[in-house]
């Protein structure tokens, strides 16, 4: 369960002629397109967001953009449409990340990220990630941006590599350090967490 | 090595706990973002049918293209024709022009003769140098404000 979980999605089978149809105006292959698609985006933002409604702004946003350079005849990257969305995707979250820091300002969205991140009627059968994404929250862009597309967003290193346009070593040697990072900061957090008398599991969430 | 393929092999065991709970945080947000995808279809397919609308007018206008453009090719094809082949415009001038202009140089070459002859005569030249001084005196005249009217006056 888990490698099936964790292995990057190899996206559609004829993604070429997925785009060129979804182009002409067949609705199934957008259908399919979002379908694939929608999620990894949708997760990509949540986890920088963390507002699932937020998220859901710029997923939309992403792919009415899509649609319409793909109607316009402006798709040219041909034989690359992952890294264009998700370059278009990632430009989005930074937009709105921007955008929550200047309405919201720093200290309130510290306080909301202390709150259950996660709403009730979202989610709930999957676990609290809370603390691991706030463990998140706290590496470097970079790191952060390793992290995001290879967990959330699902790709590759390859792909990663061709999206971030840098060499695939440099970023299975981020990948790496990031991991560790945050390991430490999880094992710092629950060492504060045990000295309060509370437990943390290794990966870093508290046990009830 | 790690390869696309294997998320955790290749990672340090202590970090491989970790990365599965990552992975899992991201599969609950893509599993979350399934039913957003439908919401996104729905609100953008529209986009798409704008555009699959407007193809056949775009199509139309395309196949009408080169019918509009061909009459204008084969008029400038005409033009060409006949400008190189039109009797005239070759660079040797007409027999008739050739002619008026002989006739007009030789007037101009007997006027010159004329006054050429003229400079033989000593009047000629008399007659010149009293145009000059005349023109000289009333040059110098027209200097002095006071002399305006009679120079007016023709005197």
């Amino acid at each position: 369960m888990a490698g099936a979980e964790s292995r990057p999605s190899q996206g559609p089978a004829d993604l070429t002629g997925l785009v060129r149809s979804a182009s002409a105006g067949d609705e199934r292959a957008w259908s399919e397109l979002v379908g694939e698609y929608g999620p990894r985006v949708f997760a990509l933002a949540r986890s920088r967001l963390r507002d699932p409604d937020e998220a859901e702004e710029v997923t939309q946003s992403v792919f009415a953009t899509i649609a319409i350079k793909l109607r316009g005849g402006q798709y040219d990257e041909h034989g690359r449409f992952e890294s264009w969305l998700f370059r278009i995707a990632m430009n989005r979250v930074r937009d709105a990340v921007r955008r929550a820091r200047r309405e919201r300002g720093m200290a309130s969205r510290r306080a909301a990220a202390q709150q259950d991140d996660v709403p009730a009627s979202e989610d709930r059968s999957a676990p609290s990630f809370g603390a691991l994404r706030d463990a998140v929250a706290a590496l470097s862009p970079a790191d952060r941006d390793i992290i995001e597309l290879r967990y959330h967003a699902g790709l590759s290193f390859r792909q990663m590599a061709d999206l971030l346009a840098e060499p695939l070593g440099t970023l299975l040697a981020r990948h790496h350090r990031a991991l560790r990072k945050l390991q430490k900061a999880i094992d710092s957090d629950a060492d504060a967490h045990a000295a309060d008398g509370q437990v943390t599991t290794p990966a870093g969430e508290l046990q009830q | 090595m790690n390869r696309d393929g294997d998320a955790h092999h290749d990672l340090p065991e202590e970090v491989r706990p970790l990365a599965r709970r990552l992975a899992a945080a991201g599969l609950a947000d893509r599993t979350a973002g399934a039913e957003v995808a439908d919401r996104v279809v729905m609100r953008t397919a529209h986009l798409l049918r704008e555009q699959a609308a407007a193809l056949p007018a775009q199509r139309g206008l395309r196949r009408l293209l080169p019918w509009l453009v061909a009459p204008a090719t084969v008029a400038a094809c005409a033009l060409l024709v006949v400008a190189v082949l039109r009797p005239g415009l070759t660079a040797e001038p007409e027999p008739r022009g050739v002619e008026v202009l002989a006739a007009n140089l030789e007037h101009d070459l007997e006027t010159w003769l004329e006054l050429d002859a003229e400079w033989r005569r000593d009047s000629f030249e008399n007659s010149l140098a009293a145009l000059a001084l005349d023109a000289a005196s009333v040059a110098a005249r027209a200097d002095d404000p006071s002399a305006l009217p009679a120079l007016e006056n023709g005197s």
